[in-house]
């Protein structure tokens, strides 16, 4: 028995009681990470949008920074960053917005105007941070062969190429029923849909809302590791220079369907 | 001229051979006809020569000179079995020899069958194991999965927690060839680690070769694991039922007239507790069949199909609307809100037919062809809606392989110091896959490329010297040859002492999607054609050592070195409008794996088992994670110890244990929260995704594993289970208690989930607490 505890001490004298506890017994519960192992940074989102929608406003900006996975919440936003935006229209003289912090961490400024093909950038300083980056609005979608048929529930279309738009996101809102579907289209190729939402499509008033986004928001929505497997390698996400997040464009069609 | 000399002294030694004796046969048990893999074949007497029988059984003794010889044929577990052949008799040169099993006695209990392995060329062969039933029944839990126990096993890690993958010696679990009797199987598993889709009842043995395999094998470039079903009984009917709560099964093996046996058996699994949880409605089963045709001793005929289906439907809503209604406290909106879903469905048949014959004394052909077709559909989300904070991601993966294949080989020896073996197979693949990443449709892939293999590779014995080199040629889709030289080599130095080594090159032309960082879990392998691509490609250095400590137990030494040249993975996370094609979103890269594996196999006193011990390192290196830096590889375990163990205390009780300890594998454990926006254009609502990122792979080690468990096996002779087993004229009954997760109290961490705004993660765990699970098995 004395044998037995020595035999037993001896890792306890070599590693130390909390080592033994940690990795042996099973008491190690959190991993070692460093905060100086984070690449810190300004997190930022920015769009703007040309065309029908039901919202109020025609952009969306917002500033947070990169937290270590152990900060609090609280430290998240970013409500002093100066963020200065410069419209160069296809057509006209290249105008400059100053964007405010109304609520939050977001950003607005009334005055925004815009349309397909004005070119935009975007500069945000904060503290030792500057996260700087462009888009182009893009062109209007236009929408051909539309048609709703009852007999297989499915409203069927195709949204005509352009080069200028990168991904379609489809709104079909009917009374309290609404289907929304995401589609790539392929460089020079219309993109067919064919959308049967699990509500019947027959006899009732339909409206449909096409978005198509610009290079940079189609990045940033298929390249983000979004994906909530634990402890896979997930790096950070970024369209800008200088920080990380995204900065894009949307534009818009709105069509009435008739049954 | 030179070369005329050549072929005239070719010939010569042809002709010389060819007026000695060629002496062959093959070697059954006598009680269920089942062709005996490994058994000894030796001449008595001065002139001391022996072999063992192939994996069909057959053995060749070339180049007699004797006229009359007194061979002994024997085998572990079976009564030896002399006999005189006088070979003036044309007769007598191919020998049909029973073997009977022998009276278990105390002493001769053993689950370990040490020395010389079972298939492949045991005296030259590497890095190889074998996995008997007998030795898998030790495995409290392993008893009925090939998979499980094949993790005891130096060299062969699991992949994920839950993930029935395994990783062979730092490789990824797409190299490794898994066949069932010669056929290509793809993704032989079933749901959530459970089992492996083989039923053990129709398991005869398990073979793995974990590095430095010869020519005969290619395609992959880590392991070959083959495992061979049995043909059936040609002696009576026989079988053995396990009905369970959970899982039952049957096995039948019955002869068909003089020349013919059969083996049915068939299990369904059908999970009560995840079914009355989950509402999943989730269930496997699988299914063999088996018709062999002996036309004489030297021809038969082999006719087998296997089937399995997997179907899951899991949505832990159900459980968390559960959880969130009795918990109450204004948690009902979240847990109704909360969604984890998984739906899987997956399938696959075989066929073959396969042709044995002895063609002549020394020449051995088989002829076989098969279909291995393969469909998985793959689902899983997560869903969570708190106010303006979301999770919302989901994965789908289809697969769908077809793989039609006719191969030919020949085992000729022409002289007592040469053994050749050759043949060429042709596989006609449809390989078609296709993925959704978060509710984006991500394409699909159909391609149909042609292998055609050829090897050839000649075991010359040279005293105690024995070196196999061969060579594999591959031509996939329409491009030139690759060849593939390899080498084994044996010295035997005396004293029951051997020295090994091997060198090979490998060539692997369909690798497997990773999808680990993105899927939920990966249970399965997503095979993927490299058309249009270099091949993977690697190395193999081995050096080994094996030491026959007595007729029972035996020391071995394996060091390794598998240089991966040419690597590929999948970044899924690839631009969708520019890289859309999921062909172009594999990534090439390289990788390192080497380590030492020590190994006792063998049995003292009551006790038999093995135990193993490797110290291993494995890397990759690809443009795309942290620019090119070299990290460990996701399934390196740098040390690890295993021990399974069996204690026969008498004829009737047997007590087993299984013991793993091993060092945490490197993981990607989040360092820093990026918020994901989720802008909504038509409303402008905006909603956030807490993203837990890091910029560094395989940055942190996970805690040491360590799990033990217990099992008790216990011959029934008496009572109301004798009764039954007498009922069902049973030749056997026992039964089985295991006691899983002995070391409970150990929490074997497998994951750190990250919880937004709090300063601590929480460790996750495969087990919180011990299992029991008892058994009752009927043979008949």
């Amino acid at each position: 028995m004395r044998q037995l505890i020595i035999i037993l001490l001896i890792p306890v004298l070599f590693f130390g009681c909390v080592d033994v506890a940690e990795y042996y017994v099973g008491l190690k519960t959190q991993p070692d990470i460093s905060k100086e192992d984070i690449l810190p940074g300004l997190n930022v989102y920015g769009i703007l949008k040309s065309g029908p929608t039901l919202d109020t406003l025609n952009h969306f900006f917002e500033v947070q920074q990169v937290l270590f996975i152990w900060d609090s919440f609280d430290s998240i936003c970013v409500d002093k960053a100066a963020i200065v935006l410069t419209r160069k229209p296809f057509v006209g003289k290249t105008e400059q917005y100053t964007l405010n912090c109304e609520r939050d961490c977001a950003y607005f400024n009334k005055n925004i105007e815009t349309a397909p093909g004005d070119s935009w950038q975007y500069v945000c300083d904060y503290d030792t941070f500057q996260v700087s980056a462009s888009c182009v609005i893009p062109n209007e979608p236009q929408v051909a062969n539309l048609l709703v048929d009852n007999d297989s529930n499915a409203i069927n279309f195709l949204v005509l190429s352009d080069s200028t738009a990168f991904m379609y996101d489809i709104y079909i809102l009917s009374g309290n029923d609404y289907y929304i579907e995401k589609k790539i289209p392929t460089n020079g190729i219309d993109t067919e849909f064919s959308i049967s939402p699990q509500w019947s499509v027959s006899g009732k008033s339909i409206a449909m809302f096409v978005f198509a986004y610009d290079r940079n928001l189609e990045k940033y929505y298929t390249t983000s590791n979004t994906f909530f497997k634990p402890n896979a390698y997930r790096p950070y996400f970024t369209t800008v220079d200088g920080g990380f997040g995204t900065f894009g464009a949307v534009s818009s069609t709105y069509l009435q369907l008739v049954n | 001229m030179k070369e005329l000399i050549i072929i005239i002294l070719i010939f010569a030694a042809t002709f010389a051979s060819a007026q000695k004796k060629n002496f062959s046969g093959i070697i059954t048990d006598e009680k269920t006809g089942e062709t005996l893999v490994g058994a000894t074949v030796v001449i008595k007497g001065d002139y001391y020569r022996g072999t063992i029988t192939d994996g069909n059984g057959f053995f060749t003794l070339p180049g007699i000179e004797q006229q009359i010889i007194d061979v002994e044929f024997s085998y572990i577990g079976y009564e030896a079995v002399s006999k005189k052949y006088d070979l003036k008799d044309k007769s007598k040169l191919f020998a049909e020899v029973r073997l009977k099993p022998s009276a278990v006695m105390l002493d001769q209990i053993t689950v370990v069958e040490s020395g010389y392995d079972r298939i492949g060329d045991a005296e030259i062969e590497i890095s190889q194991h074998t996995l008997s039933p007998k030795s898998m029944q030790i495995i409290p839990t392993a008893r009925n999965d090939v998979f499980k126990a094949m993790r005891y096993m130096p060299g062969i890690e699991p992949t994920e927690p839950f993930s029935p993958l395994v990783s062979v010696r730092g490789g990824d679990p797409g190299e490794n060839l898994i066949m069932l009797d010669g056929v290509t199987i793809y993704n032989p598993y079933h749901f959530m680690s459970s089992s492996g889709i083989f039923n053990m009842q129709t398991v005869k043995n398990v073979d793995v070769m974990v590095g430095g395999f010869g020519a005969e094998y290619g395609g992959r470039n880590s392991s070959v694991i083959n495992i061979s079903t049995k043909d059936g009984n040609n002696q009576g009917v026989h079988g053995e039922v396990n009905p369970s709560t959970s899982e039952s099964r049957l096995f039948l093996e019955f002869p068909v007239g003089k020349k013919s046996t059969m083996m049915v058996a068939g299990r369904l699994n059908y999970d009560i507790m995840s079914n009355f949880m989950f509402y999943s409605n989730d269930y496997f089963y699988d299914l063999n069949l088996s018709f062999t045709h002996r036309f004489n001793s030297r021809n038969w005929l082999t006719l087998k199909y296997f089937g399995s289906k997997d179907k899951t439907n899991i949505d832990l809503n159900n459980l968390y609307k559960y959880m969130g209604n009795t918990v109450g406290m204004g948690m009902e909106d979240i847990f109704n809100d909360m969604s984890i879903k998984y739906v899987n469905k997956w399938n696959n048949n075989i066929v073959t037919g396969t042709w044995k014959s002895v063609l002549a004394s020394n020449l051995f052909v088989k002829a076989q062809v098969y279909g291995s077709l393969h469909r998985a559909d793959n689902f899983s989300e997560m869903v969570m809606d708190v106010e303006t904070m979301v999770f919302n991601t989901s994965t789908r993966f289809k697969s769908k392989v077809n793989d039609w294949s006719a191969k030919l080989d020949f085992d000729y020896k022409p002289f007592a110091w040469n053994e050749l073996k050759f043949g060429v197979e042709y596989n006609d693949y449809l390989f078609e896959n296709g993925s959704e990443v978060n509710r984006i449709d991500n394409g699909s892939v159909k391609k149909l490329p042609q292998l055609i293999s050829v090897f050839a590779e000649d075991k010359i014995t040279l005293g105690p010297f024995l070196i196999r080199p061969g060579i594999r040629a591959t031509k996939f889709e329409n491009r030139t040859f690759n060849y593939e030289p390899r080498i084994n080599a044996v010295l035997n130095v005396g004293n029951d002492f051997k020295l090994q080594a091997a060198w090979g090159k490998y060539y692997q032309y369909i690798i497997s999607m990773n999808t680990q960082d993105i899927e939920l879990n990966q249970f399965l392998d997503y095979y993927y054609p490299l058309n249009g691509k270099e091949p993977s490609l690697s190395y193999h250095y081995i050096l080994g050592a094996e030491k026959k400590l007595d007729a029972q137990n035996t020391l071995s030494i394996d060091v390794y070195l598998k240089d991966i040249a040419r690597t590929y993975t999948f970044d899924l996370m690839q631009d969708q409008y520019e890289i859309f094609a999921l062909s172009d979103k594999v990534i090439s890269g390289k990788g390192r794996s080497y380590g030492v594996e020590l190994m006792w196999k063998g049995s003292f006193d009551k006790f038999s088992g093995w135990a193993s011990y490797t110290l291993a390192k494995s890397t990759r290196t690809f443009p795309h994670i942290m620019n090119g830096k070299e990290y460990d590889y996701d399934y390196d375990r740098r040390h690890s110890l295993k021990i399974v163990m069996n204690y026969q205390a008498s004829k009737r009780i047997s007590y087993s244990g299984s013991f793993i300890a091993q060092s945490g594998n490197p993981s990607s454990v989040e360092n820093a929260m990026q918020m994901f926006y989720m802008y909504d254009p038509l409303t402008g609502q905006m909603q956030y995704s807490p993203q837990y990122t890091n910029n560094l792979k395989n940055s942190v080690r996970m805690p040491w594993l360590l799990h033990l468990d217990l099992g008790l096996r216990k011959e029934v002779v008496s009572g109301f289970g004798k009764d039954l087993s007498d009922f069902f004229g049973a030749d056997e009954s026992y039964l089985t208690v295991n006691v899983y997760n002995v070391l409970f109290f150990r929490r074997n961490i497998l994951y750190y989930v990250p919880i937004g705004g709090f300063d601590k993660m929480i460790p996750m765990s495969d087990g919180y607490h011990p299992m029991v699970s008892a058994g009752y098995t009927i043979k008949f």
